[in-house]
């Protein structure tokens, strides 16, 4: 057990957003804790209960659109036992504790938001706290009742003593609760997709306390209007972006536009000159010694007492570019690129069985389709921002992170100011998608806080967003399947290039005699990060599309196609960093469900009206299966129009199905804005897009307005929902547009392919 | 110099004529709630109401602004403690997801509400263009026709 009384009361510390780390650790043998001595008088560290019954519920996790401070809670408050009505949620400062090595570890949950994973990690940690604060409370009552545990009952908040039928708050019993030995209980550092400190609780054979069964819930699985969404609708909820600190100047940063350029000279004269601005100071690249790939953009800063003077110097600004080895980069040689790596570059097989190159030889027929899409930008409605104040001894970061921990530690290793010192005042995250992970932004706020001596808030403008993203690579993938003489799908290959792999270990593999799958790197220079649903975002177009395409030339139906291919229900192996760590394959089972109730609910095979198409596909991302039926209509006069979505998702338990389905819905919309509107251009070795008038993404007049979302009643434990929508929602649309107008469509974005 | 309302308290503004009302709200009124999405007009994250007209902030410089314009956020759309109709349905059909644009939705339906009381979907579709990046669109629209349901029982 590593815990203190005073790490607790550090870790809860007054009201700030401050959180942390033990200075030492106790390495003794364990000892029977209490909630007081852990959990500084609180009863876990999710829980309080107010002496008027009411009780507040921690939310580990920045919520970025995905629900997560509601799902949270809803955990905690079904193993505790009470009525959602009784819990107030509040956002939990972000918190982490020493390992022995002297490592930095997060505190009770990982706090990260990103990889769909938010709910899957965090459910056995809140439910074992939401169950040992129950429990604490029923012992509390048992012992006051003078009877033993199995004859004390919880229901809503309320402690019954079955013996007399007297009913209780469990306000009662929270100062005789929090003095009660744990047994067994300890803050432990544990392993699993990194390592952090979980409260750990003895099972309930071992005498631990008592864990719901499925059918006893009554929060999870219901449908949870989300906590706080009070403050969303009046304004008063605070973004990264609306954090500020005090005596806080603002920045704005010219910064070299060219992929690996620097600055070559600037004159501040001008932009000095503009009332209000109070320095112009170069910021140089900060990436760490060695590093190859883009950091922060090198540039110079423009810096005054408020956001607007700091624009207006900025355009008195004049910089000139070093501007690199890459000006010759541009879209149509990026695609040369691509092609270039298909032909001589240095393949990497992701899956591989039978004979590939045999069977494609002797096939009969032949099947052979290039599948391309261009970079994906971010577009966050909340911009990057960071404010950061550095001073000697301590340091504030204000920003909207999907990895607060990461900023922390950053700023730690920067700085070399103790984390304890170190207070990361992160807000709610206005869209992420992968975007705010990084710590470039971190890093410039950082730098210029120290170069000027104040705190400063560095401001990215919508086009200084677009510009310096980090986007979703490019892609080229080339496949080609091959049918035998019987008509028979016998071999399947697919080669892809981009900047970086593709998921193109999903089906079909396995479920051909004869197939390969491998990727190959490109050398553009654009810069890349995650992006909603990583690898799968273009894996499932390139593979459900193709597989369309030989369904067709086979004369089959494609669903029909996909559901023979599966065959029996079963789990493959599956190599790649999710869906472990908890050791799942790739799920046949799940894929064929999906498949079914997609089709089911939108009587797949019935007539549609004239000039209407329909397509199908499924797909699994980071663990969750997702299949869609789309249905849409094009003519002239109207152009393309998604007329109705039916999509189907197995991802384990439902916490909140109000929520979850959010996700889909947002998983289609992004899917549609993609066909329909992302396409990054590249010229001279640099960004061209800049803004929504250049990628303007969906509105509300091209949503669909038909919207199904059904979830397979699933018995595993929850799967996060955030990334599998998108990737299985656009092979099924690009499908439907086949089916509608013969135009099978290949290259991203759609742009003018169907009146073309 | 320039006095105008915003949510209903008197302000002077003398500062700089070219920095639009959006950096006005945010910096110097401390109302937080309008948010900045691209600067030229094209999210509506910034949508406030300049003298009941639903109005992008980011593209309206102080200059423009006449003595004794009436400016509502975010922050004035409520009755003290009774919300508007649209904040209500908002809550109702649980609309937001990440929540950054939603200030700006909200502003922009009221305003569409008072022109077309009872939208149909084509006139939602014609005259509500906010970008939601997280796509809560269909949302959105459900909530848009209850608030219609709403307003119309507080008439009547």
């Amino acid at each position: 057990m590593q815990s203190t009384r005073r790490d607790a009361l550090k870790i809860f510390g007054l009201g700030g957003a401050l959180v942390v780390a033990a200075p030492s650790l106790l390495s003794g043998a364990a000892q029977a804790e209490t909630a007081e001595g852990l959990f500084a008088g609180k009863l876990g560290p999710f829980v309080q209960i107010n002496p008027d019954n009411s009780v507040v519920i921690g939310a580990p996790v920045r919520d970025m659109g995905t629900g997560v401070e509601t799902a949270l809670p809803m955990i905690v408050a079904e193993e505790l036992d009470v009525d959602w009505a009784q819990v107030r949620v509040e956002r939990m400062p972000y918190a982490v504790k020493k390992d022995a090595e002297g490592n930095f570890r997060e505190l009770y949950v990982s706090q990260g938001t990103g990889g769909s994973y938010a709910v899957r990690m965090a459910w056995p940690p809140l439910r074992q706290c939401g169950a040992l604060a129950r429990d604490l409370i029923v012992r509390a009552a048992a012992e006051h009742w003078a009877v033993p545990k199995a004859d004390v009952s919880t229901k809503g908040g309320l402690v019954t003593n079955v013996r007399s039928g007297e009913n209780k708050p469990y306000a009662e019993f929270v100062s005789a609760a929090v003095k009660l030995d744990m047994p067994g209980v300890a803050l432990e550092l544990i392993e699993a997709n990194g390592k952090r400190f979980e409260v750990s609780v003895p099972s309930e054979a071992d005498g631990g306390p008592r864990r719901k069964k499925r059918t006893d819930y009554t929060i999870v699985g219901t449908p949870v209007v989300q906590e706080n969404i009070e403050r969303v609708v009046t304004g008063t909820e605070q973004f990264g972006i609306d954090i500020d600190i005090e005596g806080q100047q603002y920045a704005v940063i010219e910064r070299c536009p060219y992929f690996d350029g620097d600055v070559a000279s600037y004159k501040a004269d001008e932009a000095l000159s503009v009332p209000g601005v109070t320095a112009v100071v170069q910021v140089p690249s900060l990436a760490a010694e060695g590093a190859t790939d883009k950091f922060n953009a090198p540039g110079v800063a423009v810096v005054a007492t408020s956001l607007w003077a700091a624009k207006k110097g900025r355009e008195k600004l004049l910089v000139t570019w070093d501007s690199g080895p890459c000006t010759h980069e541009n879209t149509e040689w990026q695609r040369q690129d691509s092609i270039n790596a298909v032909k001589s570059g240095e393949r990497r097989v992701l899956f591989e069985k039978g004979d590939v190159d045999a069977a494609l030889d002797s096939a009969t027929t032949k099947i052979k389709s290039v599948y391309t899409n261009p970079y994906f930008a971010h577009m966050n409605m909340e911009p990057i921002n960071c404010a950061a104040s550095v001073e000697e001894d301590r340091c504030i970061i204000a920003t909207s992170h999907q990895n607060p921990e990461g900023a922390a530690t950053y700023a730690h290793e920067k700085t070399n100011i103790p984390i304890e010192k170190i207070e990361v005042r992160a807000g709610r995250i206005g869209c992420g998608f992968g975007r705010k992970w990084s710590n470039e932004f971190v890093a410039e706020a950082l730098y210029l806080s120290r170069e000027v001596k104040a705190p400063v808030r560095v401001f990215w403008t919508r086009e200084d967003d677009v510009q310096h993203d980090f986007f979703n690579s490019s892609g080229y993938a080339e496949m080609q399947a091959g049918l035998d003489g019987k008509g028979q799908l016998v071999a399947w290959h697919g080669v892809y290039a981009g900047g970086w792999g593709t998921k193109m270990r999903v089906f079909p593999a396995h479920l051909i005699p004869h197939m390969r799958t491998e990727h190959v790197i490109h050398t553009s220079r654009t810069p890349l990060g995650a992006w909603r649903g990583p690898g799968n975002n273009t894996a499932g177009f390139y593979i459900s599309c193709f597989m369309d395409e030989v369904a067709h030339t086979m004369k089959r139906d494609p669903l029909d196609l996909w559901l023979e291919l599966l065959g029996d229900d079963r789990d493959l192996p599956f190599d790649e960093w999710l869906p472990d760590p908890r050791g799942q394959g790739l799920s046949v089972t799940k894929t064929k469900a999906v498949l079914k109730l997609a089709a089911e609910k939108a009587n797949w095979g019935e007539a549609l009206p004239n000039g209407w198409g329909r397509g199908i596909a499924a797909h699994m991302t980071h663990g969750g299966y997702a299949a869609f039926v789309v249905d849409v209509s094009f003519n002239s006069q109207t152009g393309l129009v998604v007329e109705r979505v039916y999509g189907a998702a197995e991802c384990g338990l439902i916490v909140n199905p109000l929520g979850a389905k959010a996700q889909m819905e947002s998983g289609v919309i992004d899917g549609l804005s993609t066909v329909l509107y992302q396409n990054v251009e590249i010229d001279g070795g640099r960004v061209v897009s800049d803004n929504f008038d250049a990628i303007p993404l969906v509105r509300i007049a091209e949503a669909p307005k038909h919207f199904e979302i059904h979830f397979v009643d699933s018995k595993d434990e929850p799967w996060g929902t955030g990334e599998m929508a998108l990737p299985a929602f656009i092979p099924a649309l690009m499908n439907a547009i086949y089916d509608a107008t013969g135009k099978r469509i290949r290259n991203l974005p759609i742009g003018d392919q169907l009146t073309a | 110099m320039v006095s105008i309302s915003v949510n209903g308290k008197k302000q002077r503004f003398d500062g700089d004529e070219d920095m639009p009302l959006l950096w006005y709200l945010r910096e110097d009124a401390n109302l937080k709630g309008t948010k900045f999405g691209c600067g030229i007009g094209q999210c509506g994250a910034c949508t406030v109401h300049v003298d009941g007209e639903a109005t992008r902030s980011c593209s309206l410089p102080m200059g423009a602004i006449e003595e004794g314009t009436e400016i509502t956020t975010i922050e004035g759309l409520a009755d003290g403690e009774r919300l508007h109709a649209v904040q209500r349905a908002w809550i109702e059909h649980d609309v937001p997801q990440c929540g950054y644009c939603q200030a700006g939705q909200i502003m922009a339906t009221v305003d569409l509400l008072k022109k077309f009381p009872k939208p149909t979907d084509q006139e939602i579709d014609d005259n509500h263009d906010n970008l939601c990046r997280c796509g809560t669109y269909f949302r959105i629209r459900k909530a848009i026709h209850r608030a219609a349901e709403l307003l119309e029982q507080e008439k009547a």
